[in-house]
């Protein structure tokens, strides 16, 4: 139970109990709703913890407390990635947090009456692509559905660039790539790579090019136009660029207004297209 | 020769019980002194670094290498250790673990208050946690410092006299 311990730890005890029945690796996700039992997820099906008698159902302040420990009772150090629903633990594990949004002005202040957490339990899954490397020579697009690994695949080619002595630069706004905890990847993203996390793509990714001197520089998601300003402006400088987008193909990515300015400006030349098999295709563009 | 002997340990011992109780009271200045230099490092970290608790606590206990400093070590150990504690409950622990914290009841209050609040709300809501943890004891400390030399020789007065009395009546 070492790989979660980190998770274990801010769970009740009859909670950490009852998961300690299962194995480890099979683990992918606990859920824990309030008014309902506790539940893990393990090959894609929801299963409920045979908690101890007594213990009941999962209630608010159980919640509540979790997230507490969750965020090492520092709520006002988590509180921006806690606005966007999301806490990361040490592990690289994530909890997704869902309740009632607290808003002032328009903007989400907090959350509270919290309903349920989902913590996704981190995994390196195998990358088991020869050759990757060698591919990753030229600016590269990585496309796809949703939740068929594109940041996954993004990580594995940060991981194999920085590995091979190229100096990278990720843009990690949310959290997602290197899963950084105090400061530290909590994700293999390999020995050259620096993240800068907290701030928006396009604040960022001037940021890397200003300071880092990176050959490269990774994100995750292009979504909105400032981004694509960015990413202009390092390609210019001579930066190579790495990124994701929700798209099945070239035909959808030139199908929406944002994308189809990504594409005139030929800021990349290949794109990696993932289907939901998490098995992708090389395309030049 | 063996009365002088009995005297001088009684005179001796009961000033050393005087003195004792003024040395208590100069070290809970200087700790609340101490501790408010603290809560004002405290206040600076997380408004301008937002550090996550256990590390403000390690920051803390390596500034100050006095029972402070160990009280907020035991804190940090305790937050490490146990990660559903509440911070109340780990201040408690501590106080009641750190040898050598000599603080007052409502010292002890002022920082279980500021336990409830601790870590719970955005920035904004720790300072002003902080800032009445401060207050409360600043006020202490004034209390304190303003008959201290009084008390402090009074204590010193009335060990050496009793231990005179006693030993006087004794012998």
């Amino acid at each position: 139970m070492d790989y979660i311990k980190n998770v274990l730890e801010i769970l009740p005890s009859e909670i950490r109990c009852a998961a300690e029945q299962f194995p480890e690796e099979k683990m992918e996700e606990f859920r824990l709703r309030a008014g309902c039992p506790p539940t893990v997820l393990i090959e894609g099906r929801e299963r409920i913890l045979p908690v101890r008698t007594g213990f009941g159902l999962v209630t608010c302040s159980d919640l509540q407390e979790i997230l507490l420990g969750a965020s090492e009772h520092s709520a006002y150090a988590v509180n921006e990635t806690m606005r966007e629903g999301y806490l990361t633990l040490p592990g690289g594990h994530r909890i997704g947090i869902c309740g009632s949004l607290v808003k002032k002005d328009g903007e989400i202040l907090s959350i509270k009456e919290i309903s349920s957490l989902c913590i996704r339990i981190s995994r390196e899954p195998p990358l088991h692509r020869c050759g990757l490397l060698e591919q990753l020579s030229e600016p590269t697009l990585i496309l796809g559905p949703p939740g068929c690994g594109k940041t996954t695949l993004l990580r594995a080619c940060i991981r194999l660039l920085s590995d091979s002595g190229r100096r990278v630069s990720v843009e990690d706004d949310r959290g997602e790539i290197a899963a950084c905890w105090r400061g530290i990847p909590q994700r293999n993203v390999g020995v050259h790579t620096d993240v800068l996390t907290g701030g928006e793509k396009k604040q960022g990714m001037l940021w890397l090019l200003r300071t880092m001197n990176p050959e490269w520089i990774a994100v995750d998601e292009i979504t909105s136009p400032g981004d694509l300003d960015a990413m202009e402006t390092c390609s210019y400088c001579g930066v190579k660029l790495l990124a994701t987008a929700h798209a099945g193909g070239i035909r959808e990515l030139s199908g929406r207004p944002l994308y189809q300015n990504l594409l005139d400006l030929k800021l990349f030349r290949q794109l990696f297209i993932l289907d939901y098999k998490k098995q992708f295709y090389t395309e030049r563009m | 020769m063996f009365h002088w002997i009995g005297f001088i340990c009684i005179v001796l011992a009961s000033s050393s019980v005087g003195f004792g109780y003024a040395r208590a009271i100069q070290c809970q200045a200087a700790q609340l002194k101490e501790l408010l230099n603290a809560l004002c490092y405290m206040k600076n970290e997380i408004l301008y670094r937002m550090t996550p608790l256990p590390e403000l606590f390690d920051a803390l206990a390596n500034l100050q290498k006095s029972a402070v400093g160990l009280f907020f070590s035991l804190c940090s150990d305790s937050m490490k250790r146990e990660r559903t504690l509440p911070i109340s409950g780990i201040f408690k622990n501590a106080a009641e673990k750190c040898r050598g914290l000599c603080i007052s009841p409502e010292t002890r209050q002022a920082l279980l208050g500021l336990g409830m609040a601790l870590g719970r709300f955005d920035v904004d809501g720790q300072c002003r946690a902080i800032e009445l943890a401060e207050k409360r004891l600043q006020q202490e400390l004034n209390a304190l410092e303003q008959n201290q030399r009084a008390r402090c020789r009074g204590y010193e007065a009335i060990g050496i006299c009793t231990g005179l009395a006693v030993a006087i009546v004794l012998i």
